[in-house]
């Protein structure tokens, strides 16, 4: 077969659907990537747009532009929508584009995940999007906190569709973020051992690993307060044991994180995009990478910089200063690594290169400025005011959107094929870069003479007039540079002409292969035993093209790639995607469905929706695609390896290691808040304590061992080649009992409008319950399995993925049992 | 998978032992050790004192694990990483933890 036939063959196997129906059944990476890049870039215009009407109101006193309800829910708007619409979902965008082409692989783990985040996110972007139109957003700030935001004193749905939306677009984070780690883990080219992986996949990696840790408490935090509006359930509410700063921590134990959860990519661009533009090799790979993790994790130890002015004791305060002002030094790793990078190469000033110098400037200042504010008594004087929102746009803007613009014009040539041609991205990058400096470096001063944030007006003899009125303008001019930039974007897309495969002579894998890129990515799956394989070898990208690698002969319509050992990146399984499908937009559609039920408060929809979910899911996970025969595959280069469905460890049950632990983190997360009500919160200890049941507490426990005990048995009965019968019903046996212990406990909450502790001990119990219903539910499909037998009948892989389940649902409800039918001894 | 282990381990420990020595504080205060006297100290200030000793010391064991032979790991580069990172954990875990020495009081 030669390279053109080749072509034909793998463009018909890997191709989306014609037309419309194309965009909602695709599951290819490349089009879901470029569909979050777009829609993302869309929410960055409408949150551009919001930012000029902040502007424009700000730049006058006592400006008639709009009154304070409207000024309200623009700036809320204005944040939300940059952080939770644009900057996560331009990373997920990006990484799922870039990863497979990267890492040399032709998609990601589980393609109809991606499709199904993107379809979660352009759901909950629309709810959000819907408010704004309706003249009914949040209106409390992007971090919404109680009691502004309970429902005595937001009492409208504007505060609903901020936990709502935000937490059905979080679904579509988790999602990706699971996507990531295992497609970095298991899917690479074979030889990328870990020190062989292009930075950008480090990057990724570690800011997916955050997000699976920082989301959950923002996910707990925003169901909390959805109960509390919803059904007065008192978790943020002093009187009734409850505290409003348990709210702040919920938040912020997610908020810090975050802000590096932007960074991070960033960083990862620049490290990718720089060497090249100094025609040179990154300089301190190894460092950089530990700086990397060492960032991720310090960046958990911050939270509380949030909360220096909520009184809580000065020790507290001094570990989280510490911590606060040590994160400039993995920080700094990365910047003398880059700097040390520029110094051995040769720069040329290119546009990336521009707009990478303009992120040195720009984050540097912000970073000084973050180390200014770590410090708790500049802190007490600068909190609330403007000038904490010009050090916010200094890292963010400088931090994130520099760096994201560098790579959009490094990439542009991969995304299109063509050769830039218009020179209107130079006088861009001034106009922006100039416009924002002015406008925000003017914000730093009016913060210091006093300017609080979140004004709608100001008075004439403040001071404050012409330095508003110079940051307005400039932040005009920076509006007519993104502008340009669009523009710019728009013509390259309609009218450049064509250009060569690899202009800047980059070394990673995206740029061996035709652009822009086919469905398929790789005709052949290379071998990878450098960190720059096309610059070791320039003839890669042709030898990859007449199929001298793996996967070379296209087999039926099968979508084929390779998993490699996550480590030494040796060759492991071969694995079969699924083809084209609405099942993922259907599942998005009824999720969406669940949380509008929520929303609207018709609460009848929502078990019907999650019905829909539970169908849905499980179509899902029988319609795996598979060889025609079992056994081992030939995939090419003379070597044989099983299917990844026939391993023990499949790639869902790596998707299930990480999604549970993000749940776990959200446990966790409970587990804390209770502490901490029990601790630290007023108007503690509760009027009366849930007593201890010894019955709940035996059912509940021997139900959850049986259930683990079933299922193991289960799984030695599978590798031995026998049905698991008895192992599942077991199991089944234990979860119900399990389920019946539990429910037993909820009734016994009491009145959970009454008091924070009983409600936190219905949330305890209600979060175990619902873990062992999926137990119940995966476990019935696997009793359902074996039942029918025949092809149907489970493999280790089913059994596995069950039991990580079922075992985690068993942990939930053996210590929700337990810490809280004790609580009455525990005083 | 244990490759991935061995790099994130130092630090998620130096999460754990900061978030143990922060929730620490927050119980004894609540719990008023600091007005119950020990040895011309408080409760709370030996409790913290302690407590970051402990603290430093697990960090020393990780770092004095991923050096040894049986948990070291094979590829250079990711035993360079680990152990960077062990350090890196210590400094910061004696870093940030030194205000349990300096201020143990609830104020
Ligand atoms: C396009 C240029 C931008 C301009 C001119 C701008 C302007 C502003 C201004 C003036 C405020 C203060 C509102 C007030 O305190 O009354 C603000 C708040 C904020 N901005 Fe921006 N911004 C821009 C881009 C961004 C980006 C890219 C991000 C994040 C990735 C971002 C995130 C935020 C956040 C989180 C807030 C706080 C909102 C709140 O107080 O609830 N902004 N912005
Ligand atoms: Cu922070």
């Amino acid at each position: 077969m030669n390279a053109l036939a080749r072509h034909r063959a793998l463009s018909r196997i890997w191709s989306s659907e014609p037309g419309w129906r194309g965009v909602i059944s695709t599951v290819n990476h490349s089009d879901i990537g470029r569909m979050f890049l777009l829609v993302a870039t869309l929410f960055f215009l409408i949150g551009g747009v919001l930012a000029m009407l902040i502007r424009t109101q700000l730049a006058t006193p006592h400006s008639a532009f709009v009154a304070p309800a409207i000024y309200d829910q623009i700036f809320t708007m204005h944040g939300t929508v940059m952080m939770f619409l644009f900057a996560i979902p331009l990373f997920e965008g990006a990484a799922v584009y870039l990863l497979p082409k990267l890492l040399g692989t032709r998609d990601l783990a589980y393609p109809r995940l991606s499709a199904y985040g993107f379809w979660c996110y352009v759901f909950g972007g629309l709810m959000l999007v819907f408010a704004m139109l309706a003249g009914l957003a949040p209106d409390s700030g992007w971090f919404m906190y109680p009691p502004l935001s309970s429902s005595a004193h937001s009492p409208g749905v504007n505060a609903d569709f901020w936990l709502i939306g935000v937490t059905f677009v979080e679904v579509s984070a988790i999602a990706a973020a699971v996507e990531i780690c295992v497609s970095i883990l298991k899917f690479r080219a074979p030889g990328m051992s870990l020190d062989l992986m292009p930075i950008f996949a480090w990057y990724a990696l570690v800011t997916a690993l955050m997000i699976l840790m920082g989301f959950p408490p923002l996910i707990l935090g925003s169901i909390l307060l959805e109960l509390e509006r919803a059904f007065g359930f008192p978790f943020f509410e002093s009187a009734l044991g409850g505290s409003p700063l348990l709210w702040q921590h919920l938040f912020w134990l997610f908020g810090h994180p975050e802000v590096y959860i932007i960074f991070l990519p960033a960083a990862g661009v620049i490290s990718t995009v720089l060497p090249v533009m100094a025609r040179t090799r990154l300089l301190g790979y190894r460092w950089i990478v530990a700086a990397a993790v060492a960032l991720a994790f310090l960046s958990f130890g911050l939270w509380v910089h949030h909360m220096f002015a909520t009184g809580i004791p000065h020790m507290g305060l001094a570990f989280f200063s510490a911590a606060s002002t040590l994160v400039a030094v993995p920080t700094g790793i990365q910047i003398f690594a880059w700097l040390g990078t520029l110094w051995k190469g040769q720069p040329r000033l290119t546009l990336p290169m521009l707009y990478i110098i303009g992120f040195f400037f720009t984050f540097v200042i912000g970073g000084l400025t973050g180390v200014m504010v770590a410090i708790v008594p500049f802190d007490w004087q600068a909190h609330d005011t403007a000038f904490v929102t010009a050090h916010l746009h200094y890292v963010l803007f400088g931090g994130f959107v520099f760096p994201m613009l560098a790579g959009l014009y490094y990439w542009l040539p991969q995304f299109t094929g063509r050769k830039r041609f218009f020179r209107i991205g130079e006088m861009a990058f001034w106009l922006i870069f100039l416009g924002f400096n002015g406008a925000f470096l003017a914000m730093h001063w009016v913060g210091l003479l006093g300017q609080r944030r979140r004004i709608a007006w100001y008075p004439e003899d403040a001071g404050w007039t012409e330095i508003n009125l110079m940051s307005s303008i400039s932040a005009f001019i920076m509006a007519i540079g993104v502008a340009m930039v669009v523009f710019d974007i728009a013509l390259h897309a309609l009218l450049a002409i064509r250009g060569s495969r690899n202009p800047w002579g980059a070394g990673t894998l995206e740029w061996a292969m035709p652009t822009p890129p086919a469905a398929y990515n790789f005709a052949s799956i290379p071998i990878v035993g450098d960190r720059e394989p096309l610059a070791k070898d320039p003839a890669l990208a042709n030898k990859i093209a007449r199929g001298e690698y793996f996967l070379g002969a296209p087999r039926g319509d099968l979508r084929e790639t390779l998993t490699v050992d996550a480590a030494s990146g040796r060759p492991e399984a071969l694995v079969i995607f699924p083809g084209n499908s609405t099942l993922p937009i259907a599942l998005a559609a009824a999720t969406g469905a669940a949380f509008l039920g929520a929303l609207i408060r018709v609460y009848w929809v929502i078990p019907l929706a999650l019905l829909f979910v539970v169908g849905l899911s499980l179509r899902w996970g029988w319609s795996q695609r598979q060889a025609t025969h079992s056994g081992l595959q030939n995939v090419g280069r003379a070597t044989l390896l099983p299917q990844a469905i026939e391993t023990d460890r499949s790639p869902g049950w790596w998707g299930s290691v990480f999604l549970l632990g993000a749940d776990t983190v959200l446990y966790g997360s409970l587990f804390f808040g209770y502490a901490f009500l029990w601790t630290v919160g007023p108007n503690w200890p509760p009027p009366q304590w849930l007593s201890l049941s010894i019955l709940e507490l035996a059912l509940g426990l021997i139900g959850a061992a049986a259930a683990a005990v079933g299922l193991q048995a289960a799984a030695r009965a599978v590798s031995r080649g026998s049905p698991p019968s008895l192992g599942v019903l077991l199991a089944l046996t234990g979860v119900a009992i399990t389920i019946a212990a539990l429910a037993m406990t909820l009734t016994r909450a009491g009145q959970l409008t009454d008091y924070a502790y009983g409600a936190t001990i219905f949330v305890m119990i209600a979060y175990a319950l619902i873990h062992a219903a999926i137990a119940a539910i995966m476990t019935s499909s696997l009793a359902y399995r074996t039942w029918r037998g025949g092809a149907a009948r489970p493999r280790t892989s089913n059994v596995n993925i069950v039991r990580l389940w079922t075992d985690y649902a068993a942990f939930v409800a053996a210590t929700s049992l337990i810490a809280t039918q004790f609580s009455s001894y525990l005083t | 998978m244990k490759e991935i282990v061995r790099i994130v381990i130092a630090m998620l420990v130096w999460l754990a032992v900061f978030s143990a020595l922060y929730g620490l504080e927050g119980v004894g205060c609540a719990a008023g050790w600091h007005r119950i006297p020990v040895n011309g100290a408080t409760l709370f200030q030996a409790a913290m004192t302690i407590a970051f000793f402990v603290a430093l010391l697990i960090l020393v064991a990780v770092l004095v694990a991923l050096r040894a032979p049986r948990f070291r790991s094979a590829s250079p580069f990711v035993a360079h990483i680990s152990i960077v990172l062990a350090v890196a954990a210590l400094i910061a875990g004696a870093w940030t933890l030194f205000p349990a020495l300096a201020l143990s009081h609830c104020a």
